[in-house]
C-alpha cells in the first residue's frame, strides 16, 4: 500500500476564495429572496459555497460562477422547504424571471460595470426626499414601520406606501443603470 | 429587460443596508473557517489498493471529524451543473453519486452519529456539517439543554402530503420508534405543522427565531419511552415578545411562541416545600379542554421562597448595548427605568458595574456599592449614557467579565446582565465563541441573564442559547410595567439560585396510559440516562419561582400506541408472540410518578444529585371541575398551539381558550390574566 499525502493546491484556494468574495452579497440576496429569512439565507449560501468547494474540481472556470453557485443554492433551497415541510412561495416561471434577473446584474459586472450594490447607492441618492427619508428610516435605521412613522410624523399605512413607491422608483433606476 | 420584483428589491435594500454593499466579511470569515476544516479533512493519508490502481481523490475517514460525506440531488428539471454528491467512504474509496430526497427516508440514523446543531442526523455533509456552525453569529436552530446529543424529534420529509394528522416526524433515535399516522383521538385535518408565516411585506424580518419541533405523543410500555425527561426553564421571553406581536398587529410567528415560556409567565399559587428539598412538586389531572377522550396532566414545581433580607450579596454587571438602534424610547431610555425597579432592591453590600459597547467598548461605571451615595452615582452614570455609533465589535462581554471578577463575592450572586436590541457583536463572532465564553464563565461562577428590547432585529435565538449556557434567562421587556415585573420581582428571584442543574423526570403507568404527550418544553428535551448524569447541565430555578409543564395522556384501552405493523415474513415471532414477551407492569394505582433531581446552587459538576419522587393518581374528574389555575394555564397551552397551528390543539378554539382563561382569572392582583384575556380577544377577532 503506498501513502500518499493529498492536498487541494493553495492557489485553487485563492482563487475559489476570491470568486466567493466576489460573489456572495448577491447570492445571500438571492438566498433571501427564495427562505424569505435572512438565517436561513446564510446558511443556505454558506452550505452552497463548501459543496461548490468539494466539487471545485468538476468547475470550468471558464463558466459563470454565479449561475453555478445559484443552481446549487437552488437544490439547498428545495431540501430545506422538503424538510421543514414548508410550501414553495415560487414557481418555475417566477424563479426563472429571477434568474435571469440575477444573470443581468452578474453580466453587468463582468462588462466591466459597478456592482448593483454601487448602482443602488446610485439610484437612492436619486430618490425624492419623502422617500428617501422612508427607506433610512425603515431600512438603514431599523426601525419598524409604527416607530419610523412616529419618528416622521407620519401614519403607518403612509410610510408602507411610500416604501413601495420607493422600491418601485429604485427598480426602474436600476434597470435603466444596468441597460445603460 | 426584465423587471425586478418587489422581493429582490427589498432584499436588496436589506443587504445593503447591513453592510453598504461593502463585504460581510463575517460571513466570508465562516466561510473560510469551513473551507479550512474542509481542507484539513481532506488532507489525510490515503491508502490505494493496488500500485496498478490509479488513485483518486480518496479521504480516510479517521482521525479529523469522522467519516465525510457530500450530498445534494438532482432536480430533474435543474441541469447537470446542480451540486453533484460525492461520497467517501472509510476505506478511501472515491464514490460519485446522484441522491433523491428519497434517501432521507427511512435512512438509518445510528445512535452513534452526533447530531448537528439542529439535532438532525440524517445530513452529513461535510465534518465542519456534522458537527456543524451556524454559518452566521445569527443563527442558532434548536438549542438544547442538557446532553449534546440530545435532540428533539427529527422531521421526516415524505414524499406525499399527509392525509390524516401526522404523528410522524420520523425515525426519532433518541426518542424511540417513529410512528405512522394513527390519528387516535385527533380530528383530521390535513397536518402542517410550520405553515409558512412568511413575514412578507412586514419589517420585522430582522427577528430571528429557531425553529421549534413539538414533541410527539410517546408509548410507556416501550422501552425507549417509558420516561419523559427534560431540563427546567424559567424564561419568560416569548410571552413578552407575542404580546408585542399581537398587541402591535403583527402576524404571530409560531417559532416565535415557546409554549412552556407561555405558560410559566403567569403566576400560579403552589403550596410551598415544607420538606427537607427545597422544592414542592404538585400535579393536578382533569379532562383535556381541546380533546374531552383525553386527560391533561399539570405539573408544578414550587421553589422555597426566601426572606428578601437573607438574599446573598450580589455582584452586578451591566453590559449595555448603547448603540444607534437603542435611541427609540422602548429600548434605551426604557433600560434605563427598569434598572432603577432593581436599584430600588439593592443595597450598600451590593455593587453594580456598567459597562457599554457601542463601537468602543468602555466602563460607564466601575464597581460601585449601591449605598444612598452610590445610587445616586449609579443613576447618574445611567442617565448619562446615551446612544449612537454602530454596534461594532469590541471587547464588551469579556470587560464585563473581566469586571464580575475582580469584584467576585464568594457565595453570593455574580452576574452579567445583557441589556441589547439585537445581535452580540460583543467582542466574540458566532454564537458558538460567545456560547463556550458564557458557559465557561458560568462553571466558574459568573451567571449572564439579557434583557431584550425593541424589535425588528431581536436575536431570540442566540439570547436564548446563551442565557441557557450562561445559566441565566431570558427577558424580553417591552413596556416598563414589563421591566418593573422583570427587574424588580423575576430577576431578584431567580439571580437567588436555590438549586441548580434541575431536571425533571415523569414515568407514566403503561397500564393508565396508552400515550402521553409533553406540551413544550421541545428543545429541552434530555435522554432518559441524562437524569442520572451528574455531568449534564440542566436548568435553575430562584428563589420563590415556579414551573409549570402539562401532559397529555390518552388513556389506555388495551390496544397499543401507533400502527400495527404485521410482522415480517423472515421474523421468527409473530406480532402476538411478541406482544406477549413485553415487560409486565405493575398494577398501581399512580398515574404517574414526577422524579426530580437537582444540586445545591454551589455544588460542582462533579457532586451528587439529590432525587426524589412524587406519585399522582388520577381522581377522574373533568376540567370544568379544576382549579382556576389548571384551566388559566390550560388556556395558554392552548393559546400557544393554536398561534402555532398545531394539529395538537385537537377540538381547541379561540372561544374556548377565552372561556378557560375567564374561569381560571381569579383574583388576578397584577392583572396579568386579564391582560392575556385581551389578547386572546385580540387575535381571535
Amino acid at each position: 500500500m503506498t501513502a500518499e499525502v493529498i492536498k487541494k493546491p493553495k492557489n485553487r484556494r485563492e482563487q475559489f476564495s476570491a470568486l466567493a468574495r466576489e460573489h456572495h452579497l448577491d447570492l445571500l440576496v438571492y438566498a433571501r429572496v427564495l427562505s424569505k429569512q435572512e438565517h436561513v439565507s446564510r446558511d443556505l449560501v454558506q452550505e452552497s459555497f463548501v459543496a461548490a468547494w468539494n466539487n471545485w474540481d468538476k468547475f470550468d472556470v471558464t463558466r459563470d460562477f454565479g449561475s453555478w453557485m445559484r443552481g446549487i443554492i437552488r437544490n439547498k433551497w428545495r431540501e430545506w422547504i422538503r424538510r421543514e415541510k414548508r410550501t414553495v412561495s415560487m414557481d418555475e416561471e417566477t424563479l426563472e424571471a429571477l434568474e435571469l434577473e440575477m444573470a443581468e446584474w452578474q453580466s453587468h459586472r463582468q462588462d466591466g460595470g459597478p456592482s448593483v450594490f454601487i448602482q443602488l447607492e446610485s439610484c437612492l441618492k436619486q430618490l425624492p426626499e419623502a422617500l428617501n427619508r422612508a427607506v433610512k428610516e425603515c431600512y438603514y435605521g431599523g426601525f419598524a414601520t409604527e416607530e419610523a412613522a412616529q419618528r416622521l410624523g407620519l401614519n403607518g399605512a403612509t410610510v408602507r406606501k411610500r416604501l413601495e413607491r420607493a422600491r418601485g422608483a429604485l427598480k426602474q433606476c436600476l434597470e435603466n443603470g444596468v441597460n445603460a | 429587460m426584465k423587471q425586478l420584483n418587489d422581493d429582490v428589491m427589498e432584499e436588496l435594500l436589506h443587504e445593503h443596508a447591513r453592510h453598504s454593499g461593502q463585504a460581510d466579511e463575517a460571513f466570508l470569515e465562516e466561510l473560510e473557517r469551513k473551507l479550512d476544516r474542509v481542507e484539513a479533512g481532506n488532507a489525510e493519508v490515503s491508502t490505494v489498493k493496488s500500485k496498478k490502481w490509479k488513485p483518486w481523490v480518496g479521504v480516510a475517514a479517521a482521525a479529523v471529524v469522522g467519516g465525510l460525506c457530500l450530498y445534494t440531488y438532482q432536480q430533474n428539471t435543474d441541469n447537470s451543473e446542480g451540486d453533484i454528491i460525492a461520497a467517501y467512504d472509510a476505506a478511501g474509496e472515491f464514490r460519485e453519486r446522484e441522491e433523491s430526497h428519497d434517501a432521507f427516508k427511512g435512512s438509518s440514523r445510528s445512535k452513534s452519529k452526533k447530531p448537528n446543531v439542529r439535532g438532525e442526523v440524517f445530513l452529513e455533509e461535510t465534518a465542519d456539517v456534522a458537527e456543524r456552525r451556524p454559518s452566521s453569529p445569527n443563527f442558532s436552530a434548536v438549542k438544547v439543554i442538557g446532553s449534546s446529543s440530545a435532540s428533539p424529534l427529527e422531521v421526516p420529509v415524505p414524499d406525499v402530503d399527509l392525509q390524516t394528522p401526522s404523528l410522524d416526524f420520523g425515525d426519532a433515535s433518541e426518542f424511540g420508534d417513529a410512528w405512522g399516522a394513527a390519528s387516535e383521538g385527533l380530528n383530521a385535518k390535513v397536518p402542517h405543522f410550520f405553515a409558512q408565516r412568511n413575514a412578507r411585506k412586514q419589517l420585522h424580518r430582522g427577528n430571528q427565531y429557531s425553529a421549534l419541533i413539538e414533541n410527539r405523543f410517546q408509548d410507556p410500555s416501550l422501552e425507549a419511552q417509558k420516561f419523559s425527561t427534560f431540563a427546567v426553564d424559567v424564561d419568560t421571553a416569548s410571552y413578552a415578545n407575542v404580546r408585542r406581536m399581537i398587541q402591535t398587529g403583527i402576524e404571530v410567528q409560531p417559532d416565535a411562541v415557546r409554549l412552556e415560556e407561555m405558560v410559566n409567565y403567569f403566576d400560579y399559587q403552589y403550596a410551598q416545600p415544607k420538606g427537607e428539598h427545597p422544592f414542592a412538586v404538585h400535579t393536578e389531572v382533569a379532562s383535556s379542554p381541546w380533546n374531552e377522550g383525553h386527560r391533561l396532566v399539570r405539573v408544578g414545581i414550587q421553589g422555597k421562597d426566601i426572606v428578601r433580607a437573607e438574599r446573598p450579596t450580589s455582584n452586578l454587571v451591566f453590559l449595555l448595548d448603547v448603540s444607534g438602534s437603542m435611541s427609540s424610547t422602548d429600548k434605551l431610555p426604557l433600560l434605563k427605568q427598569s434598572m432603577t425597579y432593581l436599584l430600588e432592591e439593592l443595597n450598600s453590600e451590593d455593587t453594580v458595574s456598567i459597562v457599554v459597547y457601542a463601537g468602543a467598548e468602555g466602563v460607564a461605571l466601575e464597581p460601585t456599592k449601591v449605598s444612598e451615595v452610590g445610587r445616586d452615582k449609579i443613576m447618574q452614570a445611567m442617565d448619562q449614557l446615551s446612544s449612537g455609533g454602530s454596534t461594532a465589535g469590541g471587547a464588551g462581554i469579556k470587560l464585563a467579565y473581566s469586571m464580575a471578577k475582580r469584584n467576585f463575592v464568594k457565595g453570593g450572586v455574580n452576574r452579567i446582565i445583557l441589556g441589547t436590541d439585537g445581535d452580540f457583536n460583543v467582542g466574540t463572532t458566532g454564537t458558538d465563541e460567545l456560547t463556550k465564553l458564557v458557559k465557561e464563565e458560568a462553571k466558574a461562577g459568573t451567571y449572564l441573564s439579557v434583557l431584550g428590547f425593541g424589535q425588528g432585529n431581536l436575536n431570540d435565538a442566540m439570547m436564548e442559547s446563551i442565557t441557557n449556557s450562561g445559566n441565566g434567562n431570558y427577558y424580553y421587556i417591552d413596556s416598563i410595567k414589563e421591566g418593573r415585573k422583570v427587574l424588580l420581582e423575576d430577576m431578584m428571584g431567580t439571580m437567588v439560585t436555590i438549586a441548580k442543574d434541575v431536571k425533571v423526570q415523569v414515568a407514566f403507568n403503561p397500564k393508565q396510559v396508552k400515550a402521553y404527550r409533553l406540551l413544550g418544553y421541545a428543545n429541552r428535551m434530555l435522554k432518559a440516562e441524562d437524569f442520572r448524569n451528574k455531568k449534564i447541565d440542566a436548568g435553575e430555578i430562584g428563589a420563590g419561582h415556579s414551573v409549570t409543564a402539562f401532559y397529555e395522556v390518552i388513556p389506555a384501552d388495551g390496544s397499543p400506541y401507533g400502527p400495527q405493523i404485521d410482522p415480517s415474513p423472515f421474523e421468527k415471532k409473530s406480532a402476538e408472540v411478541k406482544r406477549s414477551e413485553a415487560p409486565e407492569f405493575k398494577d398501581m394505582e399512580e398515574l404517574l410518578f414526577v422524579k426530580l433531581a437537582y444540586k445545591q446552587p454551589e455544588a460542582t459538576v462533579n457532586d451528587e444529585s439529590t432525587y426524589f419522587q412524587v406519585g399522582t393518581k388520577d381522581s377522574g374528574r373533568g376540567w370544568q371541575e379544576s382549579s382556576e389555575d389548571f384551566k388559566f394555564a390550560s388556556s395558554v397551552a392552548l393559546s400557544s398551539m393554536l398561534l402555532r397551528d398545531s394539529e395538537h390543539a385537537g377540538g381547541g378554539s379561540w372561544e374556548l381558550a377565552r372561556q378557560l382563561a375567564n374561569e381560571g382569572k381569579g383574583h388576578d392582583g397584577k392583572a396579568q390574566r386579564q391582560e392575556f384575556i385581551q389578547l386572546i380577544e385580540r387575535v381571535s377577532n
